[in-house]
């Protein structure tokens, strides 16, 4: 399914096709953003600030993608997402600091040269008026419907890694998912 | 409950089922008793399926694009070959790949519809006939069958453009279903089938994968005539499971029923939940084809009814001959199952699979035998019993495993008939004598054509029980027609008072009745082989007793029977039964065991009669220059009275004898003839004492002696484990003590009947003191 087409994507870009690497990164890169988003909670919200974490996810990934192969999870994206909550992590401990120290942050773009595909994902990629309603909706669930749907959907694990990572068996995952979507498509169905 | 809670309710069931299965409900069957539901079920449903196709792209999209897409862009993306452009549509994806070519979902920008385009691999020989069908089948249309709407054949590749089907394949929908939805599905696939052989179209590579399934469970038959025709190419690298046997051998003709062979298996599918013939590679599940017998899918799963089974495993039968011969027939038999009607298929694995299940069973009574755990005679009632398992349920009345109404009617029928027409031969032969043939024509002739064409065409069409009762009424009205026929005609017409006729009025000369036994023997002898069956045979052999005795006419068999000559008729007679006993063999050397027994019956019972006939005349020592006429007393009035009885006694004998010989190295069938004649051999060594003491010759003592003899065989059954001397001892001696009552007149006296019932409670008192013995004998 669309794990398996990652993975494809991944192994022909590892391969050395230019076209898949942009292709793999605009796929990522629309997943992560709202993935960000939504995890960094109300207060970390910004356009800006998620768009930046997203650059800084991508080339992190760009630069470490050996790690990738070592990593225990077969997902790319899940991968991804442990990077984009390190960095939401790191963020927030600095707000904090950056509130003690009224140091300021080096902007990105500035520190380091954003290799071809990276640019052009992050170029591409936008958030329509469509997503933003799937987006608003999926906020308006709870955090454990919306936990479900985002490991699902857009960190693409399988039910049985959901199941590890969530201590529960994978039939209840698979209900819990259910009812996620369910709540999610009523969610959207209001006026 | 609300319409809100009820709605979110059918909507979670929709999600559940497709996030845990991956299969969609259909919006009706959840909707059930509520259809206003639908709408709004339906509207949420869409929305479900957009989100969830929104979520595979990200909620983020490039630039331009509508996110609607998204999905279709992740698709293109992935796949790095690029999609074919058709004229005049635009390429959605790419949705499959079959033996001839791949499809793909085209939007028709003209005609705002989605299609399907296949677009065949290679231009060759079966290319030219595949597009040869699909512009066929473009000419013809059924809802059932995928609609081709545009074959481009100057295109290259080639490409034909048909209706795009959305659903589930009965395959993987199959399991979930009722047995009578299944039935109900397959009839409506019947149907379509027929209606495509109809026009001469076939399909040639059906199965559950080609049969797609929409909400309503209306099926939908894919790939028509679009399978590669080759049965050494495509076919044999594809899917084997589903080819018929005659698509392996190229010298086999090809036609509707191989179809009708691919519908079998599929009903087989879908019963059992495995193909019937199964292996590793294709060559093992050709292999398998070709000498293995399918499980039955009963003993697979033991819910599934049997009439389904009966019909899957009839149409799927080796030889084309024995299947149905249209997917009609097997639809309209699988109608029969949806009413509630007895099915018709009778599949031939049924007596195979207990022929090849009772052979070891058979084995192991021999061995039984062999280790004395069972008597001879205990394994011949147990091979008995086996046999009949392997007797056909169409066969003869007297000989089939179960009787039905269907039979008992048939056979009633058919001697109504017969006797009907006797009566009216009878009354219009002797009474009113017939003008002309045009009466009995009409109610003779005419049923008699239309019972043989009944018989045949139904014979033809499997309903052999029917079909046999027909056609043996048919024989017992073409003699009749012959006789009048010939009266009429003035054939062989002889003058009253002739000598030498059996008939003395005239009315029916030898040569008329010689020649019209003669016909009907030999018709009912040509059915008989024709329909392999006990019944006609019979009748046959019936009848060349009858020709023997007409054939006997010329030789003067009235006045034998006028003068009292029985020796002569039984020694005319008696040759019969060797002809019978040598056509017996004869048959079943090659084979023929419905034929050879009725013969081998025939034998002993004219061999009997004849030599009892022969014995009673008294003459049979005669033959051979004795008499026991010296050893008689001078009172006997009856010069033969000796020698009909020792004549008689002998014959108990040698019966008993042949019937012991035969057993020992008779064949199966010709120790059924000797179980026959060991009934008769007890009450034929009886006989004479009877006979004795019924003519109260000699002296009154012999009705004592008989008594004796009937006594003792009664206790020596004991000894050869024979029931029927046990029977045959204690009838005669019943009849012993009705003579020796009669013979002195003691009726009235009350002391016999005392003493016969003292006797009894002797006898019983004895009985109750050998149980003792034996239960302290362990």
């Amino acid at each position: 399914m669309d794990r398996q087409d990652t993975a494809r994507l991944v192994e022909r870009a590892r391969a050395g096709s230019t076209a898949a690497q942009e292709q793999l990164y605009a796929r990522c890169a629309a997943k992560l953003l709202p993935l960000i988003r939504l995890r960094m909670g109300p207060s970390l919200r910004d356009e800006l600030e998620s768009r930046d974490i997203l650059q800084v996810v991508l080339l992190k990934s760009y630069q470490r993608i050996g790690q990738f192969e070592g990593a225990a999870t077969g997902s790319l994206m899940a991968w991804l997402a442990r990077i984009a909550e390190n960095e939401i992590r790191d963020r927030a401990d600095y707000r904090g600091r950056q509130r003690r120290d009224g140091d300021l942050r080096a902007p990105l773009d500035a520190a380091a040269a954003v290799p071809a595909p990276v640019r052009s994902a992050l170029s591409q990629v936008i958030v329509r008026e469509e997503a933003s309603i799937v987006e608003r909706a999926l906020a308006s669930l709870t955090d454990a419907q919306r936990e479900v749907i985002l490991l699902r959907r857009f960190e693409e694990l399988t039910f049985g890694e959901m199941a590890a990572r969530l201590g529960k068996s994978e039939d209840a995952c698979r209900m819990a998912f259910a009812r996620a979507m369910t709540a999610l498509t009523l969610a959207l169905n209001r006026p | 409950m609300t319409d809100h809670s009820e709605l979110e309710r059918c909507f979670a069931q929709f999600v559940e089922q497709h996030v845990l299965d991956g299969t969609r409900l259909p919006i009706e069957s959840l909707v059930a008793g509520r259809p206003d539901l639908a709408t709004p079920l339906r509207a949420l449903v869409d929305r479900y399926l957009d989100l969830d196709a929104t979520l595979d792209g990200g909620l983020a999209a490039p630039e331009g694009r509508p996110l609607r897409a998204a999905p279709t862009v992740a698709t293109v993306a992935t796949v790095p070959e690029a999609l074919p452009a058709f004229e005049g549509f635009r390429t959605i994806e790419r949705i499959g790949a079959g033996g001839m070519g791949e499809v793909y979902k085209l939007h028709d920008l003209t005609l705002e519809r989605f299609v399907a385009a296949k677009v065949l691999r290679r231009r060759g020989p079966s290319t030219a006939e595949v597009l040869r069908e699909a512009r066929s089948l473009a000419l013809f249309s059924d809802r059932r069958i995928v609609q081709i709407h545009e074959v481009r054949e100057d295109a290259s590749p080639p490409v034909i453009i048909m209706e795009l089907v959305e659903g589930f394949e009965l395959g993987r929908l199959g399991p979930s279903l009722e047995p009578r939805q299944r039935a109900r599905i397959l009839v409506d696939v019947c149907d379509a089938i027929q209606q495509a052989h109809d026009r001469g179209l076939q399909h040639r590579d059906l199965k559950p994968s080609n049969i797609m399934l929409d909400a309503n469970l209306a099926p939908k038959i894919l790939d028509f005539g679009l399978s590669d025709r080759d049965p050494s190419r495509g076919h044999l690298v594809g899917t084997p499971h589903y080819l018929a046997p005659e698509q392996l051998d190229p010298a086999a003709p090809i036609d509707a029923r191989t179809d009708v062979y691919a519908l079998g298996v599929v009903l087989y599918e879908l019963l059992a939940g495995v193909v019937p013939y199964s292996g590793a590679t294709a060559a093992d599940v050709v292999d398998a084809l070709r000498t293995r017998e399918p499980r039955l899918p009963v003993e697979i799963d033991p819910r599934v009814p049997e009439p389904l089974q009966a019909i899957a495993l009839k149409a799927m039968e080796r030889d084309p001959a024995q299947r149905y011969q249209s997917a009609r027939e097997m639809g309209l038999d699988l109608q029969r199952y949806l009413d509630g009607r007895p099915v018709l298929a009778r599949p031939t694995i049924y007596a195979s699979t207990l022929g090849s299940r009772v052979a070891p069973h058979l084995h192991h009574i021999d061995e039984w035998l062999r280790l004395k755990l069972v008597y001879r005679h205990e394994a011949e009632r147990l091979r008995a019993a086996y046999r009949e398992l392997e007797k056909r349920e169409d066969d003869w009345i007297v000989e089939t495993r179960s009787l039905s109404y269907s039979q008992i009617a048939l056979y009633l029928g058919a001697f109504l008939l017969v006797s009907g027409s006797l009566f009216y031969f009878g009354a219009d032969r002797v009474y009113h004598a017939v003008r002309g043939v045009a009466r009995p024509f009409a109610v003779l002739a005419v049923p008699f054509l239309c019972l043989n064409a009944a018989g045949r065409y139904l014979y033809r069409r499997d309903h052999k029980a029917v079909a046999v009762g027909l056609l043996l009424a048919g024989v017992g009205l073409l003699p009749l027609f012959l006789l009048i026929l010939f009266h009429e005609t003035g054939w062989w017409v002889v003058a009253q008072q002739t000598p030498g006729q059996i008939f003395r009025d005239g009315s029916v000369s030898n040569r008329q009745l010689q020649i019209t036994v003669a016909i009907a023997c030999g018709w009912s002898m040509w059915l008989a082989l024709r329909t392999r069956t006990a019944a006609l045979s019979t009748v046959a052999a019936v009848l060349m007793l009858l020709l023997t005795v007409a054939l006997l006419g010329d030789a003067g068999l009235r006045g034998w029977l006028v003068e009292g000559r029985l020796d002569r008729l039984a020694l005319h007679v008696a040759p019969l039964a060797a002809v019978y006993a040598a056509l017996g063999a004869g048959s079943e050397r090659t084979a023929r065991p419905w034929l050879a027994h009725p013969l081998y019956l025939g034998a002993v019972l004219v061999g009997v009669v004849s030599l009892d006939l022969l014995a009673l005349d008294g003459r049979m020592f005669g033959y051979v220059g004795l008499s026991l006429k010296p050893f008689q007393s001078p009172s006997v009035s009856s010069a033969t009275l000796l020698d009909t009885c020792v004549a008689l006694t002998l014959n108990g004998v040698a019966f008993y004898a042949a019937a012991a010989a035969m057993e020992r190295v008779g064949s199966d069938l010709v120790r059924r003839a000797a179980r026959m004649l060991f009934t008769i051999a007890p009450f034929s060594m009886l006989e004479p004492l009877g006979y004795l003491s019924e003519t109260n010759e000699y002296s009154r003592r012999f009705d004592w002696l008989y008594l004796a003899f009937a006594f003792a065989i009664v206790v020596a059954s004991h000894a050869r484990q024979r029931k029927s001397f046990y029977y045959a001892g204690l009838l005669n001696t019943g009849i012993a003590l009705y003579l020796i009552a009669d013979h002195r007149k003691w009726f009235d006296k009350p002391a016999w009947g005392v003493a016969l019932i003292a006797c009894g409670l002797a006898a019983m008192a004895a009985g109750y003191a050998f149980d003792r013995r034996a239960r302290s004998g362990l």
